[in-house]
């Protein structure tokens, strides 16, 4: 695993990274554009999934309209993300805020497709009380995502 | 001056509010400054995302089969719970950092954002939004529905990236 990540951190892309002052919050700004949509859809279905928010249609609808949105997040984030990774890979490497963050995304991910969408499909019959903790577990996924995210900074060595 | 007496320059009241114990206590703490910088960036992302589902509803690409005032009204309420989160830990911050971030053309650049997506949000609802009823039930919203979506989005994006800026113009 070690190598993989000296690997990455010796690309051109790393290099680029580095060396640019302009390109590295460029593109971490676009990876944090995709959480707000990836996260805005998912917010928008969870608040209607925990009975909170968007009660006056069905779950079903909403999530099958904003489904391409999440996607599009989702893409956003799994290109802008590995990108970073080369500009500072060895970093990140001894840096176990970023191995806690990856988790929950994994997790995260895993979840939305798997119980999120089930719940969230139209054929779904499933009790208030499971939908409401189906959204709950998906947005606090998601939360602890971003706020490992943002761990990763203070947790330097 | 005209008409004499003292003037504050901002610069000042920046250098007073780092020095305030509050402005001490957040710079010097760690976990103070990086919990703060954490729920800051959630409150942007809770503003930006729910902004943007709102967006895409009047440029017609999103929850298409859903009323623009059904969608506005039920959104909102979250929208407002971003924003108080991204500026109650926001001003603390400012406070933390007041005179670095103040000379930050990053941050200049950020809140003349705010404020643009503010006013167009407000001229939206003053104006267009009003007659939402009318052209609610057609697919199609009218321009002025769709330029207010593509502004507040362009102000939105803007306002992520500026932020962003601000912490590589500030400690790099």
């Amino acid at each position: 695993m070690f190598t993989l990540f000296q690997w990455l951190d010796h690309t051109s892309i790393g290099e680029a990274l580095r060396t640019n002052r302009v390109l590295f919050p460029l593109v971490s700004s676009i990876h944090l554009l995709g959480l707000a949509v990836l996260v805005g859809t998912i917010l928008v279905t969870d608040l209607g999934l925990m009975g909170v928010g968007m009660r006056r249609q069905p779950v079903s609808r909403v999530a099958a309209q904003l489904e391409p949105f999440t996607w599009t997040g989702l893409a956003i984030m799994l290109i802008t993300g590995p990108t970073l990774l080369t500009g500072e890979a060895i970093t990140m490497y001894c840096n176990w805020a970023f191995w806690i963050k990856l988790a929950f995304v994994v997790l995260a991910i895993a979840f939305y497709f798997t119980v999120h969408r089930k719940a969230t499909s139209s054929a779904a019959a499933i009790t208030p009380t499971r939908a409401k903790s189906v959204g709950m577990i998906s947005l606090a996924l998601w939360i602890c995502a971003g706020l490992a995210a943002k761990s990763i900074n203070a947790f330097r060595p | 001056m005209v008409w004499g007496g003292p003037r504050v320059s901002l610069l000042a009241v920046c250098q007073w509010l780092e020095n305030t114990p509050l402005g001490l206590g957040i710079r010097q703490s760690s976990l103070a400054f990086n919990g703060l910088v954490a729920i800051h960036t959630l409150g942007i992302i809770l503003t930006a995302g729910t902004i943007w589902m709102v967006d895409l509803r009047l440029l017609g690409f999103g929850l298409r089969r859903e009323p623009v005032a059904n969608v506005l009204q039920q959104i909102l309420p979250w929208t407002w719970a971003g924003f108080t989160l991204m500026f109650s830990t926001g001003a603390l911050l400012f406070c933390a950092e007041a005179v670095m971030v103040y000379s930050s053309i990053s941050f200049r650049i950020k809140i003349v954002l705010i404020l643009l997506a503010g006013l167009n949000a407000l001229i939206f609802h003053k104006t267009v939004y009003r007659g939402a009823l009318a052209w609610d039930s057609t697919s199609r919203t009218p321009p002025r529905a769709r330029l207010a979506g593509i502004l507040s989005l362009t102000f939105w994006i803007g306002v992520v990236g500026a932020g962003r800026a601000i912490a590589y113009e500030v400690y790099r």
